[in-house]
């Protein structure tokens, strides 16, 4: 992919990169500078990628390692919290977005994903680098932790 | 509200548009096309200030020559609110250097350094004729850089005068500082908004590097104490010395009912020299827990090996599950307040909501953070807050003003920094050193 056809696709993606950068850090102004981070970085390594059909799940993968990054960075001065998968009742107590925030990371990845970003489960395996059967795992321990009934190949 | 309403409603909320977002991929653009025009003229100057570093560390005619330099005199006189930044000044422990960057709107200049192996502090200017506020925001984009190994502060205002030193620290809490790092500066600017700038108005790199002399410096003193904060078990585990601060590491007993947000202390040493936090960043969490385990303070490095108190005067803490805090910006009333903050007003402050606490003072402070810098909103979704303002009272009281930007509900949550806390009749002395 060369730099113009890496523009037109980034633009194309920047709306669903930001939602999922949002639910992943649950902060407005942490997610623009994921966003903004994860776009220079796939245009500086846009070369590499050989497969234009895989954009979508390329530099959402980018995006997954600013956010973790933004993350960490921010954890030290205003620390929250992931709740254990054993706190059913207190992700009962808590709003949808913060309780998806809170989950464990292996189960935030898989939900945001595949319900707020759009991949399929497969798409969503392979941009974690996880077997499928582990992300579908993931996905139902998640959806029972949030009380959400969706189906295994829904989208958003 | 069930869970696939409230979905709905989630999946409605994400799809309004986001101004902010215009650009993203033009910016991107710039900035690698700046990254290419600065590589080649950066690598220059990186070594000619490597050259004039290392005459300033190991000429001790170069370095008494540099002291009467009118700039080093200036830099002196903007660390006095820090011990440890005084004495490296004094101890011609300071880097100068001369980076420069600027567009149509904004200049930006680095000039001093101090480092060691924990913290780069980073001396700037900003100027311009365009904006009267501006706030500059850093990150290290190095390729090799560890995201999680540092965090970034700064100690300055937005509405320093035009061209006025400013400083910003970079902390290495679990790693050392490397021998150079490229960064970015991201600078906002606005005119005549007491809020934080919010325009973008410029991103420059900058490539700074270290004498590794100084990067190499520090010393462990290994404590292992467990004391008693109230019931609560904590243990001082070691004190990291470095030339611009001190880092005192605890760990939490898992039984403990609390998170310890907040610690009063101070070190002195055998002269009876007081050393306090010295601004910046003064806690940080460890890992896996709200708890601050990680205390920052002025520094003795300068002073030599002498013997080291520690001496803790109070305690914050947050009771673990209890530390949300709700306002009705309608009714101007609060639930689930803890004792000894009150609310004092909901009020209109040019046009937006601000919510104001009252509280009683701990030891010296005249004032202490009371929740986190951020609203929370019925989803639970944080809305970072840019500006809180203190006032404080000769009854030992103080006020707290949360300004809420930006916020469109009638009702917001904060995020307490303590809901509890604890103080000794008389202080609870540690032996460092």
């Amino acid at each position: 992919v060369n730099s113009q056809e890496y523009a037109v696709q980034a633009e194309a993606m920047r709306t669903r990169l930001y939602k999922t950068a949002l639910l992943y850090l649950n902060s407005s102004s942490m997610a623009l500078d994921a966003v903004d981070e994860a776009v220079y970085k796939g245009l500086c390594s846009c070369k590499k990628l050989r497969q234009p059909e895989h954009f979508g799940t390329w530099i959402t993968r980018i995006l997954i390692n600013e956010c973790h990054n933004e993350l960490r960075r921010h954890k030290r001065l205003c620390p929250m919290e992931a709740l254990p998968e054993t706190a059913a009742e207190q992700f009962d107590a808590l709003p949808l977005r913060e309780a998806i925030a809170r989950l464990p990371r292996e189960l935030k990845e898989v939900v945001i994903l595949r319900y707020f970003s759009g991949f399929t489960l497969t798409e969503t395996a392979q941009l974690l680098q996880i077997p499928q059967g582990t992300a579908a795992t993931r996905q139902r321990r998640a959806l029972q932790l949030l009380r959400m009934e969706l189906g295994e190949e829904e989208r958003s | 509200m069930n869970r696939m309403e409230e979905f709905a409603l989630l999946q409605q909320e994400l799809e309004q548009p986001v101004p902010e977002l215009e650009g993203t991929v033009q910016r991107a653009l710039r900035k690698r096309r700046r990254k290419r025009m600065i590589a080649g003229p950066l690598t220059s100057i990186a070594a000619a200030f490597a050259v004039f570093v290392a005459l300033v560390n190991f000429s001790a005619p170069v370095a008494m020559a540099l002291a009467k330099v009118p700039v080093l005199k200036e830099l002196a006189e903007f660390v006095q609110f820090s011990h440890s930044f005084t004495q490296a000044v004094e101890n011609e422990y300071a880097q100068i250097v001369d980076l420069e960057q600027s567009n149509d709107a904004v200049r930006a200049k680095i000039e001093y350094l101090i480092v060691d192996q924990k913290q780069v502090n980073v001396f700037y200017r900003l100027y311009s004729s365009k904006y009267t506020e501006m706030h500059a925001r850093f990150k290290i984009i190095s390729e090799d850089a560890d995201p999680a190994g540092y965090f970034s502060t700064s100690q300055s205002s937005a509405n320093e005068q035009d061209g006025a030193l400013r400083v910003t620290t970079f902390v290495f809490q679990d790693t050392a500082v490397p021998d150079k790092m490229h960064i970015e500066m991201k600078v906002h600017g606005s005119n005549g908004d007491r809020f934080e700038p919010k325009e973008r108005i410029a991103t420059f790199e900058f490539l700074l590097e270290f004498d590794p002399n100084h990067t190499a410096q520090g010393r462990v003193v290994e404590v292992n104490q467990t004391i008693d904060l109230g019931g609560q078990k904590f243990t001082v585990a070691d004190v990291e010395i470095y030339p611009s601060r001190t880092m005192i590491r605890l760990e939490e007993d898992p039984s403990n009912t609390v998170w310890l947000r907040g610690l009063d202390f101070y070190l002195q040493d055998r002269d009876g020299t007081v050393y306090k936090h010295a601004g910046g960043v003064s806690a940080s969490s460890g890992d896996g827990t709200p708890s601050m385990l990680i205390h920052w303070v002025e520094s003795d490095w300068f002073r030599g090996d002498k013997r080291l108190d520690l001496y803790i005067t109070g305690a914050r803490f947050v009771i673990k599950g209890a530390e949300k805090v709700r306002i009705d910006l309608e009714t101007g009333t609060a639930d689930g307040l803890p004792e000894g903050i009150t609310l004092e007003s909901v009020r209109d402050w040019d046009g937006k909501p601000a919510v104001t606490f009252r509280a009683a003072a701990v030891g010296d402070e005249k004032y202490h953070q009371l929740f986190e810098l951020a609203a929370y909103d019925k989803d639970g979704f944080r809305h970072d807050l840019s500006t809180k303002s203190f006032g404080w009272d000769e009854d030992g009281t103080f006020t707290e003003m949360y300004h809420l930007d930006d916020y469109p509900y009638t009702e917001v949550w904060f995020k307490l920094d303590y809901t509890d806390g604890w103080q000794p009749e008389k202080p609870l002395k540690i032996r460092i050193k």
